[in-house]
């Protein structure tokens, strides 16, 4: 949908004449090095940077018609990007953003919209927005912002959060009491999630050990999966896969390497051997 | 100024104006706020304006979005604006 459908379908098609004009008569019409982004929800987007004090006077005037109806709002220049891209990260996962909404803790809920939109800037290649993103995120949720990100990005939501959502749905109880119960389990795994290490970029050989004996010490957790990123953390995983081949009652049961927006990343997936397993 | 109640019966339809710190004075008078002298934004009635997710206080500097058709503030940090697509638009 081009710039002359989204004025008809508001309601603005009076303005065609003019902007038609307008577009005839400036040889400099151009869609780049913009200053007004319409309809930007992910399906479309225009932007435009008035050429000429003329068509300022137009665009302003699209301006207070469209503000006037509620549809138009002001974003700073270097945050059109992002919300760009959380339109879009949000046309894309409608089915997931639907099946968490207020189920979770609004809060979370948040995280997750601003996790998503990480990963499709990031799955697009775009490491500086994705990367300015997680830095806000991580300010304003500086305890579980991370984890919520990583939970997104291990499709945890889409997989095991998925199927214990499910079980609770399939039960059949009343949605107040189905809110009431994935809230409270969601909210014990963002605290502690047993079946998962993400490697942060400060921790250390000790520290995965730390975390792993936690896990594997409690007697029902038989796997779990650690995650390193960033070829600084190669060496790590080496070493890590070395101390689970030299343990008694554990091994490794996947190995896989990919990359993320160029970055190196390895998931190692280990697994508890319940008769041979002796305390790390 | 009402809330942008249009904007969460339609999600499709809306857009935002971009603008760089020069403009941001027009932008506020536009809805009719300004800057105190101390450079904190102000309503109409003098009363504070705090970004409506976080609650930091507003300055020109950190004036991230106004939401469409309303007086809804939000500042520069890009996550806060996840609090308009969680309770104003519809999915």
């Amino acid at each position: 949908m081009g710039l002359p459908d989204t004025l008809k379908k508001l309601g603005l098609g009076d303005l065609l004449n003019i902007l038609k004009i307008n577009v005839d008569n400036s040889k400099n019409f151009h869609f780049k090095d913009t200053t007004i982004n319409i309809n930007i929800t992910g399906r479309d987007q225009i932007e435009y940077t008035p050429p000429n004090t003329v068509e300022y006077e137009l665009v302003r005037n699209i301006h207070e018609k469209l503000y006037k109806k509620g549809v138009s709002g002001f974003v700073r220049k270097d945050l059109v990007m992002p919300r760009i891209g959380m339109m879009a990260t949000r046309a894309k996962n409608k089915e997931i953003f639907k099946k968490y909404k207020e189920r979770i803790d609004e809060k979370y809920y948040r995280a997750m919209i601003a996790s998503y939109t990480i990963i499709n800037f990031e799955n697009n290649g775009d490491y500086t927005t994705s990367n300015e993103l997680f830095t806000d995120m991580v300010r304003k949720f500086p305890i579980f912002g991370r984890h919520i990100y990583n939970f997104c990005r291990s499709g945890l939501m889409e997989g095991f959060f998925w199927n214990k959502l499910g079980d609770i749905i399939y039960q059949g109880a009343e949605e107040d009491i189905i809110r009431e119960n994935f809230k409270k389990i969601f909210e014990d795994y963002v605290d502690f999630y047993p079946h998962a290490i993400w490697v942060n970029p400060i921790m250390s050989f000790q520290d995965i050990i730390n975390e792993i004996a936690i896990r594997f010490n409690i007697n029902e957790i038989i796997w779990l999966d650690i995650y390193f990123r960033g070829k600084d953390k190669e060496e790590l995983a080496d070493c890590i896969i070395e101390f689970i081949e030299n343990h008694e009652g554990i091994h490794l049961d996947s190995n896989e390497t990919y990359t993320i927006c160029n970055s190196f990343c390895r998931k190692l997936g280990i697994r508890k051997d319940f008769n041979k397993f002796q305390n790390i | 100024m009402k809330k942008s109640k249009d904007a969460k019966e339609d999600n499709i339809d809306f857009g935002f104006i971009s603008f760089d710190e020069e403009q941001v004075q027009e932008i506020v008078e536009k809805i009719g706020f300004h800057f105190s002298k101390s450079g904190y934004l102000r309503t109409k009635n003098n009363e504070s304006k705090n970004c409506d997710c976080c609650g930091h206080s507003i300055k020109k500097g950190n004036l991230g979005s106004i939401l469409p058709g309303s007086d809804i503030v939000y500042c520069d940090n890009a996550i806060c604006y996840t609090e308009y697509m969680d309770k104003y638009l519809k999915l």
